[in-house]
């Protein structure tokens, strides 16, 4: 039996342990890409998943005096968290209703949410230029909290109507029955339950509007307005030059940032709702 | 208090309705916060001069330059000074050239945006949308001279006599090539023949030539360079299409032998950054590039100083012709806010392309080179240049130089041929056994015809 189980366990670590070397492969090339110096990461006689040569922090400096790169990172939070907050105000209450109403109206009302998602940003940056000159955000980062919750909007709000399908409609009532209206019985009852599908909805919007390049790319092109994700790529690709060492440096950092965020948030949030459901 | 109503098990822990009225109030607090006047940096930052009087904004779009330096001194030093001497502010923005046109077309649809947008290639998509130039050219050769031909023939539309751009400089594409690979050929590239003879020989030692037969840019520029050296146009001087003949027959039959010969598949698949890695990580023996790519690979592979070398377009049956790597078009477009400023720019940019050609590490050459008869001396001080033999070159680049649709002008018919890649489809189709080289170029010319046909109906050539 010990054996079995010895067996059964390295058999896990194989199967977890490779799947996480795949995983995990891209940020290891974005590390040592990141440090190598630039005859070792060009000299086709070097093994390219080591470092050759001693490490260098030469891309890091360069990313930062030659680019303004914390306004970048700056910017992408703001942009990021207003888009969350704007997604969360507007899904919650429409997923809601698509949960909890059943007449056609709000059935045709869900699937027009869901079909506006499949209209692709190639296909409409150019009339949204328009309605962002109109506004006068133009070049300003509110362009993007505006924009971009065209397309995080109709995702979460179908995650979040799923989820909220599952919450049996006799929690609201009983709430309704102590004398709660219906905005109260969502915000006192309904809410506190679905915090992960919350900080689910908001995890995926933030990633969604962080990651997001046509519309960043077309309405802002000041240095100092942009974004992590259109930032690098305008400064850091020079026609048919690319610095690989600062880019990759530039994308590290926040993907690590931003992975350890989520382990760390979604650990302690599954641990949170386990304690609170037992 | 139950477990449900705290988080964990310990009592006394943060309660679940107290956690969401924090992160509800955290958030609508953050939120108006940063909504507040004067919590975000404005997109146009107020110019004001010291006596508080509003100063007029001219706002640039142009690529990042491969040489990082000359970004930093285009914006920080040159225009800056220009706007002292002029009283305005001059505000300079960059994007990826990839993203140009894209932000270009963006600024179109929302009419407002920047006042000048510095193309890289012909943007006759826009020609409505541009004030025409021809003013600043003529004042601009009545200083300078007679402008360039690969840069004039970029920049009119003879069809409708407008100037749809300006062009203060241009980019040559000189042959890079490793001369100690090469040496053991016993040959150099200076014909598109020797090319061919030494590329077997590179490719069994494993330095293959890096040719692109691909969708972008550098493939399209390198064939049509081939085609032009063999004598095959896609239209004549009257824009009348003209790739179906023989010498484009024989110029493609000749590309399919030299990919066979001395290419790898690699080169289906070449994108803008291709020629520059094949070159630093030391595999190509030969590439068609700015030398802007020897200078990266300099930079860092200083142990290939000396052993690479840049030379004129190879010369076919036809005579040595070679497409440029770019051609600045600097364009205003009609709903700039400060139209004349913007002409006053461009004039004084053309008065300093000398300035501008240095900067650029001699990337970028003047397109009147009246502005600067010493590139040769120029090139000669560059220690990097003077070793790839690269100052007679330089010197010599405006003959042998054509632009992209010559015989004819650049127009937009061309810019859909280049855009669509027609003729790298043309080429690769026979390196792969797919077609004949009569097949291919038949093929060709029906999809060539019907571009044209349709900007013919437009009015437009």
């Amino acid at each position: 039996m010990r054996r079995r189980g010895g067996t059964g366990a390295a058999t896990t670590y194989l199967v977890v342990g490779a799947f996480a070397s795949v995983l995990a492969f891209p940020f290891y090339w974005m590390f040592i890409t990141a440090f190598k110096t630039g005859h070792d990461l060009y000299d086709p006689a070097n093994v390219p998943v080591i470092f050759n040569e001693s490490p260098t922090l030469e891309h890091v400096r360069q990313l930062l005096r030659d680019t303004p790169y914390p306004h970048w990172v700056e910017n992408t939070m703001f942009v990021g968290l207003s888009v969350v907050a704007v997604t969360l105000a507007v899904s919650l209450p429409a997923a809601y209703a698509l949960a909890r109403y059943s007449e056609p109206c709000v059935r045709r009302v869900g699937a027009a949410i869901f079909l506006s998602s499949l209209v692709p940003p190639t296909l409409l940056f150019l009339p949204l230029s328009r309605l962002v000159s109109d506004v006068r955000l133009h070049d300003s980062l509110w362009s993007l909290v505006l924009v971009y919750p065209s397309f995080t909007v109709p995702g979460s709000t179908w995650l979040l109507t799923g989820f909220f399908k599952t919450i049996p409609a006799d929690i609201e009532e009983a709430a309704l029955v102590d004398g709660c209206s219906q905005l109260r019985a969502l915000r006192s009852v309904i809410l506190p339950v679905s915090a992960p599908a919350i900080v689910c909805v908001a995890i995926f919007s933030f990633t969604l509007a962080t990651n997001e390049f046509v519309y960043g790319v077309t309405f802002i092109t000041s240095a100092a307005q942009k974004t992590i994700s259109t930032g690098l790529p305008s400064h850091l690709v020079r026609g048919d030059v690319l610095s690989w060492g600062p880019l990759m440096a530039g994308v590290l950092m926040p993907s690590l940032v931003m992975g350890l965020l989520y382990t760390g948030l979604v650990t302690w949030l599954m641990s949170w709702w386990v304690g609170a459901r037992s | 208090m139950t477990g449900a109503d705290s988080f964990g098990s310990s009592p006394g822990l943060l309660t679940r309705r107290t956690f969401l009225r924090v992160a509800t109030l955290g958030t609508v607090l953050g939120s108006t916060l940063a909504c507040l006047p004067g919590s975000r940096p404005s997109a146009a930052p107020s110019r004001r001069t010291g006596r508080g009087a509003e100063r007029r904004v001219l706002r640039i779009l142009q690529a990042s330059h491969p040489v990082a330096e000359y970004d930093k001194w285009f914006d920080g030093e040159f225009t800056q000074q220009w706007a002292t001497e002029n009283d305005v502010a001059v505000m300079v923005d960059h994007v990826a050239l990839n993203n140009l046109l894209s932000v270009a077309a963006s600024e179109v649809a929302a009419q407002r945006g920047h006042d000048i947008v510095g193309f890289l290639a012909p943007p006759s998509q826009f020609e409505d949308q541009v004030i025409d130039h021809r003013e600043i050219l003529e004042e601009a050769e009545n200083r300078l001279g007679p402008m360039l031909e690969v840069a004039r023939r970029s920049m009119l539309n003879p069809r409708t006599g407008k100037c749809f751009a300006f062009s203060d400089n241009w980019v040559p594409e000189p042959v890079l090539w490793r001369t100690d690979l090469w040496g053991r050929s016993g040959v150099t590239p200076g014909t598109w023949d020797d090319i061919r003879k030494a590329a077997l020989g590179l490719k069994a030692t494993g330095h293959p030539l890096g040719i692109g037969f691909s969708q972008d840019l550098d493939s399209n520029m390198a064939l049509l360079s081939l085609m032009a050296s063999f004598g095959s146009f896609v239209q004549d001087e009257q824009s009348n299409v003209v790739i179906d003949r023989k010498e484009t027959v024989d110029a493609v039959t000749f590309g399919a032998e030299l990919f066979r010969a001395g290419m790898t598949e690699e080169v289906f698949g070449w994108d803008p950054m291709s020629n520059n890695r094949f070159l630093a990580a030391g595999r190509g023996s030969l590439i068609l590039n700015p030398i802007s790519a020897l200078r990266e690979t300099l930079r860092d592979r200083p142990e290939l100083v000396g052993k690479i070398a840049a030379a004129p377009a190879p010369e076919g049956p036809s005579g040595r012709r070679g497409m440029p790597g770019a051609v600045s078009h600097y364009a205003v477009w009609k709903f700039a806010r400060n139209p004349g400023m913007a002409k006053r720019l461009l004039l004084h940019l053309a008065a300093h392309s000398r300035d501008i050609a240095l900067r650029s590490g001699l990337t970028n050459l003047p397109s009147f080179p009246s502005a600067a008869l010493d590139i040769d001396q120029l090139a000669g001080a560059d220690p990097i240049l003077r070793s790839a033999g690269a100052p007679a070159m330089l010197a010599a680049a405006g003959e042998w130089s054509v632009n992209v649709g010559y015989p004819g002008y650049a127009n937009p018919a061309i810019a859909d041929v280049v855009s669509q890649s027609l003729i790298p489809q043309m080429f690769a189709t026979v390196a792969l056994r797919r077609q004949t080289p009569p097949e291919a170029v038949r093929a060709a010319s029906r999809r060539v015809e019907s571009i044209f046909r349709e900007w013919r109906d437009r009015g437009r050539i």
